[in-house]
């Protein structure tokens, strides 16, 4: 079952003089439990495919439905709380609050949520656990390598409960064990809880875990590969 | 108060720059109070000097006597009034007073002078007029002597034991004239009042200028923490308007007023400034931690956090530290504002000179009032009011995109 579907979907920035075409014509659609990388080179669209999925930017023209629902017509607060309890979100550098700990940080979603704090409490240690900093919980992300902090933002993520997660570029700045390590935890989220994960990745040993890999070349999918259904 | 908590967090989570906004307050409200503080307090002092040197906090005359100020314009001291005053409660004392002009000889020495009959105790409770004495002795009830002030005496050439002689016209032009043993010689900071000032018993002046019972002036003394204005009118509504004016030290004397207005508006012009400079470093401070947050921010609102609520925390901070810099202030303001009260500064030098020249004393007290630290912590909350306006104008301007690129 799709969970996404994305119909002719075109970006055009007027920021500047000349009008940049980020995206021509996309059409995907990604199932529940899908492992998924964007590749292509610098320019392809690949973060504003993400940005546009995320609801964190709007399309020029064509749709994007979520369960059905079709995301450039919800009105700004909506939108929030649609990205809210739907969408978990991994950036490139980290984006965690820094006067924040991992626990609070991984904790702050939930209570935007209106969660319990008995609730938010037992998910919190349980995610930060699963993703391996269970004894890093009272730590700041000051005082967490890079590795550290995108396993914090991965459990941010998941903290929700949201239905699929966007994760663009997440090993960019992290050194190969890192690397090795989050992919393994994604993975495991992927195979174990049935996640669905959609990165943008420029790193090939992300490209070698993707169950599908898309390539985007100047705004248009120009291969959409599966080498393992969900 | 889940936003309060959330925001006294974060305020502590990043202790520097918490402090430095603080600090801006802090500063920017104890220099105020300490300045606009010590200015007030020697508005307190001049109008203590002025309204204990001679006119009282106000004056009850015949209609007319202020602006023509003769003998003939005095009024009987009748029981009606005497009640009407009693029924005040107020009022603390008063001192009762026959005024007039005549000229003053001793010797080859002549010289126009004022002569003011008085209650010597009810004077003295007013004014502190014993205290003024400088030699010889003080004035008894019925006394048939006079005081001279002390510029005047040196002028006359006369000293306690000497004999004054006052020519003048009485009540309804009698002829005024009469010989007073001189008790003692009193002295006023004030040069225009040195040099002119004779007091006599009030029986011996009312003698002097055949005005029997007559009195040019009642001055009134109030009980602390009573507003004269108020006290005036009372007293206005007990006394006929056609026979009686109730007048204030302000009416009586709108020069001192005139001054205290132009000194006070220079004062607020100087606070207005210093009110600016403030209130753009606090708007700096607030630019730069918004500038330093943005991304956190918009990363914020990226996972699902709602603008008002951001803002409602941002808010939340801001007011915080404002708090936090504002309670500082006072708490740093209240011990010195209050020991520069009781201890006031002693002036010194030219200026001291210019102000004893002035009738005053030259000191410079501080304001203690709860008004006025109300009056300068409102201003600067209504600052932080104002420049909260930045931080929700920019939060709900904020492009996530944009933010998150930073």
């Amino acid at each position: 079952m799709n969970i996404i579907e994305i119909r002719d979907l075109k970006k055009i920035y007027n920021d500047s003089e000349v009008a940049v075409h980020a995206l021509n014509g996309i059409n995907l659609a990604f199932r529940q439990g899908e492992f998924t990388a964007i590749v292509g080179p610098s320019g392809s669209g690949k973060t504003t495919l993400l940005n546009l999925l995320g609801g964190l930017d709007m399309p020029t023209e064509g749709s994007i439905r979520i369960d059905g629902i079709n995301v450039g017509e919800l009105s700004s607060r909506k939108l929030i709380n649609f990205r809210l309890n739907n969408i978990g979100f991994v950036f490139q550098s980290y984006n965690l609050i820094p006067v924040l700990t991992a626990f609070e940080n991984v904790e702050f979603i939930m209570s935007l949520q209106g969660y319990s704090k008995e609730k938010r409490k037992r998910r919190a240690i349980e995610l930060l656990e699963a993703v391996g900093l269970g004894d890093r919980i009272n730590s700041r992300p000051s005082r967490l390598s890079g590795g550290q902090q995108q396993r914090v933002a991965v459990a941010r993520a998941l903290a929700s409960r949201p239905k699929f997660i966007l994760a663009d570029e997440p090993t960019a700045n992290l050194d190969s064990v890192s690397t090795e390590n989050l992919l393994d935890i994604m993975e495991k989220l992927n195979l174990e809880e049935k996640i669905t994960f959609i990165f943008s990745t420029h790193d090939q040993r992300v490209v070698n875990k993707a169950h599908r890999v898309v390539k985007l070349e100047d705004g248009k999918v120009i291969s959409d590969v599966t080498t393992q259904s969900p | 108060m889940e936003t309060i908590k959330i925001a006294w967090r974060n305020l502590w989570r990043n202790k520097r720059r918490t402090l430095i906004t603080s600090a801006s307050v802090f500063f920017a409200l104890f220099l105020a109070l300490l300045m606009r503080g010590f200015q007030l307090g020697s508005y307190d002092l001049m109008v203590y000097n002025i309204v204990h040197a001679y006119s009282g906090y106000f004056q009850v005359h015949a209609n007319g006597y202020w602006d023509d100020k003769i003998i003939n314009n005095s009024f009987e001291f009748t029981p009606e009034i005497r009640q009407a005053v009693t029924e005040v409660p107020e009022i603390d004392g008063y001192a009762l007073r026959l005024e007039s002009f005549a000229l003053g000889s001793f010797g080859m020495q002549t010289k126009g002078v004022l002569v003011t009959g008085i209650i010597p105790e009810e004077e003295n409770e007013l004014t502190g007029l014993r205290k003024k004495l400088v030699e010889g002795n003080y004035l008894l009830p019925d006394d048939d002597g006079a005081l001279v002030s002390q510029k005047l005496a040196k002028y006359l050439r006369i000293s306690p034991g000497d004999t004054l002689v006052l020519i003048g016209q009485g009540f309804h032009g009698m002829s005024a004239a009469g010989i007073f043993p001189v008790r003692g010689i009193v002295h006023f900071p004030s040069p225009d009042l040195d040099n002119r000032m004779i007091y006599l018993s009030l029986p011996a002046s009312q003698g002097l200028f055949s005005a029997e019972n007559r009195l040019t002036s009642i001055s009134f003394n109030l009980q602390a923490g009573a507003n004269y204005e108020q006290v005036a009118n009372r007293l206005r509504e007990k006394l006929s308007p056609e026979i009686f004016e109730v007048m204030t030290w302000k009416e009586m004397m709108p020069d001192v007023v005139q001054q205290i207005q132009a000194d006070n508006a220079s004062g607020l012009i100087m606070l207005s400034i210093l009110y600016m400079i403030v209130g753009f470093g606090i708007f700096g401070t607030i630019l730069m931690l918004f500038s330093e947050r943005t991304k956190e921010f918009g990363m914020m609102i990226a996972i699902g956090m709602q603008k008002f609520k951001l803002i409602r925390v941002v808010v939340a901070e801001l007011f915080l530290v404002g708090l936090l810099g504002l309670v500082a202030a006072v708490l740093a303001a209240i011990p010195l504002l209050y020991y520069f009260h009781i201890h006031p500064i002693p002036i010194t030098g030219e200026m001291a000179e210019t102000t004893i020249q002035m009738g005053f004393e030259p000191i410079m007290p501080s304001a203690w009032e709860f008004s006025y630290f109300m009056g300068q912590s409102l201003t600067i909350v209504v600052i932080m009011l104002v420049v909260m306006i930045l931080p929700i104008v920019k939060i709900t301007r904020l492009s996530v995109i944009s933010a998150l690129r930073k």
